[in-house]
């Protein structure tokens, strides 16, 4: 197959927070989501990923076989990054910074960024500090699909930022997907950016992976079931991943629809959840709110 | 790697105007007898150490190691590359302060003013490669933080052609300075710089490999 | 082409397409030989992932009802007209039924029923 990423068993330890055994892969042509609460370790997993932070153990590959240690600067010519926070000198113009960045790479290609300064009305002689949010984000972006990187990474690139925005680099997403051999790597805790274009769904909670699959495997999957309290009962709850009770009844997320089916039949109502019930729900697990 | 020097000059755009500001000032508040030897040393010290301190402040203020280490370049080639920029800014205080002093001569009315010598040149090398040695790998260490431990270097290079000169004059009817003095001002002056030059260089290699180790192992 | 998708749905993403797809193809409105969307444009155009879009064309792949010729793209298939009538007939069963349910309904009779479905095709003929 074609994996342009693969992460596996990645281990990192702070003071308080560990990423234990973080493994997926994503292959080439595609989206992966990676979601997860705030605090969860997607960051780290990135930062870990582009070796900005030592890894404890575990190993990570691109593009078939690259190590990400051994082969780092080979990599990085092809890999665009997007962080969730401006990061480049703020005194300088976009078109300074972007003169300084553009040397770095081999593939460079001004045509593609001048495109993007144009899509995303960016003022070239504009300091980056005098940009909005929004903007600077958008010229992150610009600085990241301008060299051909066949890999992108995007950790939180939507976050606080407007309805309209997020909907513009969904598209940009959409776009570059047009390319079969490319990959994107997007964390964010707003899912709902990811519930329509993604095609993979990594989720982690407190350092581990609870599922790494198709997003219509996750979503065909898991089902919210909705039903009357007198039908709790102990072999009932262990079935349910999170459980919200109130006065009226109860709502739950079931990991097995088919089986949850066959044994609460016609007495409950199924719906499909929403990625974010997933998440808010195995977050909260059986405790009630 | 070049790449990356570069980028250090570029991002401060600023600097060589106050530069230029700073040397002006220098020469006009350093005219007195006891340091108007020393200006261009000092001059080229304190440019130079502008310069140091603007780099790293502009480095801390947006985080900008994970941009530069997103990059396809090693931790390695990051630190030799900032090595040799501050190398080529000693060059920098140097050359501004030797202009501005040319200038500043054809000013009608403005004091008696040296022409920049050899020596000062290889005296302005050995502190600043002094001084950058040691606040490189403490400013990897601590940040911006480094700078409490710059005082103590900074002010004891700043002073010291001043204080030494001093001393000196005032104990010129010592035999050993007398000696001291017909050793660096005369026959072997060339020997001496060189072996300042060396030593300093020496130095800077120890320091740069203390800086690699350190900045390998930070996380950003 | 025309594709719409509804999130409200309970019938999976995929399967609205390949749904909307089959319709077009058995009404006519797509024959055979006409070129489809690629995969990725598809899923571009709808904003989806490019597995779903990928998951609907192999659903129409297995009914025979369209082609993926590697490197070219997929088409409509041309030589399922057999198989093309079959459904089509078993659609207008379909849709007979529901006629004949709503006329159960309304109380009207078999002949009744007979007299209004001879007066629209008459009317159709003309």
């Amino acid at each position: 197959m074609n994996t342009i990423l693969k992460v596996e068993n990645l281990k990192k330890k702070f003071k308080d927070f560990a990423l234990k055994d973080i493994s997926f892969s994503l292959e080439r042509g595609y989206i992966m989501g990676f979601i997860g609460p705030n605090g969860s370790g997607k960051t780290t997993t990135i930062k870990l990923i582009m070796n900005l932070i030592k890894k404890d153990g575990g190993k990570v590959i691109f593009f078939e076989g690259l190590d990400s240690i051994r082969n780092e600067r080979e990599i990085k010519q092809r890999i665009g990054f997007v962080y969730d926070e401006n990061h480049y000198y703020d005194d300088l113009t976009v078109q300074e910074m972007k003169y300084i960045i553009a040397r770095f790479y081999t593939n460079w290609d001004e045509a593609v960024f001048q495109k993007y300064l144009k899509r995303f009305e960016l003022p070239p002689r504009k300091k980056i500090k005098d940009l909005s949010k929004g903007m600077k984000m958008k010229f992150s972006i610009a600085m990241a699909l301008s060299h051909h990187a066949e890999l992108i990474l995007m950790d939180e690139p939507t976050s606080g930022l407007d309805p309209v925005f997020r909907a513009e680099i969904l598209e940009i997403l959409s776009d570059l997907m047009q390319d079969e051999n490319m990959g994107v790597l997007f964390s964010t805790h707003i899912t709902k950016d990811l519930e329509k274009i993604a095609d993979y769904i990594t989720f982690i909670n407190k350092g581990e992976v609870v599922f790494s699959d198709t997003k219509d495997a996750v979503m065909e999957s898991y089902g919210i079931v909705k039903g009357g309290r007198e039908l709790l009962n102990a072999d009932i709850r262990k079935e349910f991943i999170g459980i919200r009770e109130n006065e009226f009844g109860f709502e739950a997320l079931i990991r097995d629809v088919k089986k949850a089916k066959r044994v609460l039949g016609s007495n409950v109502v199924f719906e499909r959840p929403t990625l974010d019930d997933i998440m808010l729900y195995t977050v909260r697990g059986n405790n009630n709110a | 790697m070049l790449n990356l020097v570069l980028k250090d000059f570029l991002v401060q755009k600023k600097t060589p105007l106050i530069s230029i500001i700073y040397s002006v000032f220098f020469f006009i508040v350093f005219r007195g007898d006891v340091f108007k030897d020393f200006v261009y040393i000092m001059g080229s010290v304190a440019i130079s150490y502008i310069y140091l301190m603007y780099t790293v402040n502009l480095d801390e203020k947006n985080k900008s190691d994970l941009i530069i280490n997103s990059l396809p370049v090693t931790r390695r080639q990051v630190v030799m590359a900032r090595y040799l920029f501050y190398i080529a800014v000693i060059f920098i205080g140097i050359l501004i302060m030797s202009l501005v002093g040319m200038i500043l001569k054809t000013v009608p009315g403005f004091p008696d003013l040296a022409y920049v010598k050899p020596q000062d040149f290889v005296t302005a090398f050995f502190m600043i490669g002094i001084l950058a040695s040691f606040h490189t790998p403490l400013a990897y260490k601590f940040g911006i933080n480094a700078r409490y431990f710059d005082m103590a270097i900074f002010f004891g290079l700043f002073f010291a052609p001043g204080f030494l000169a001093d001393y000196i004059k005032r104990h010129s009817g010592l035999d050993t300075i007398n000696h001291f003095m017909n050793l660096t001002q005369h026959s072997n002056w060339n020997s001496i710089g060189l072996a300042a030059a060396g030593f300093t260089l020496i130095i800077i290699m120890i320091s740069l490999a203390i800086s690699i180790k350190i900045y390998e192992s930070r996380e950003f | 082409m025309q594709i719409i998708i509804s999130y409200a749905s309970k019938e999976p993403i995929y399967e609205q397409i390949a749904r909307q797809i089959k319709n077009q193809i058995l009404t006519g409105e797509l024959s055979a030989g006409d070129m489809l969307p690629s995969i990725r444009s598809l899923a571009r155009e709808l904003q989806i992932s490019v597995i779903t879009t990928k998951r609907a064309y192999e659903e129409l792949e297995k009914e025979g009802l369209i082609e993926t010729v590697g490197g070219k793209g997929s088409f409509v298939s041309g030589e399922n007209k057999e198989l093309l009538r079959e459904k089509r007939l078993k659609m207008l069963e379909e849709k007979l039924e529901k006629a004949v349910e709503d006329a159960r309904l309304l109380g009207l009779s078999l002949a009744e029923l007979q007299e209004m479905l001879e007066l629209i095709y008459r009317e159709g003929e003309k």
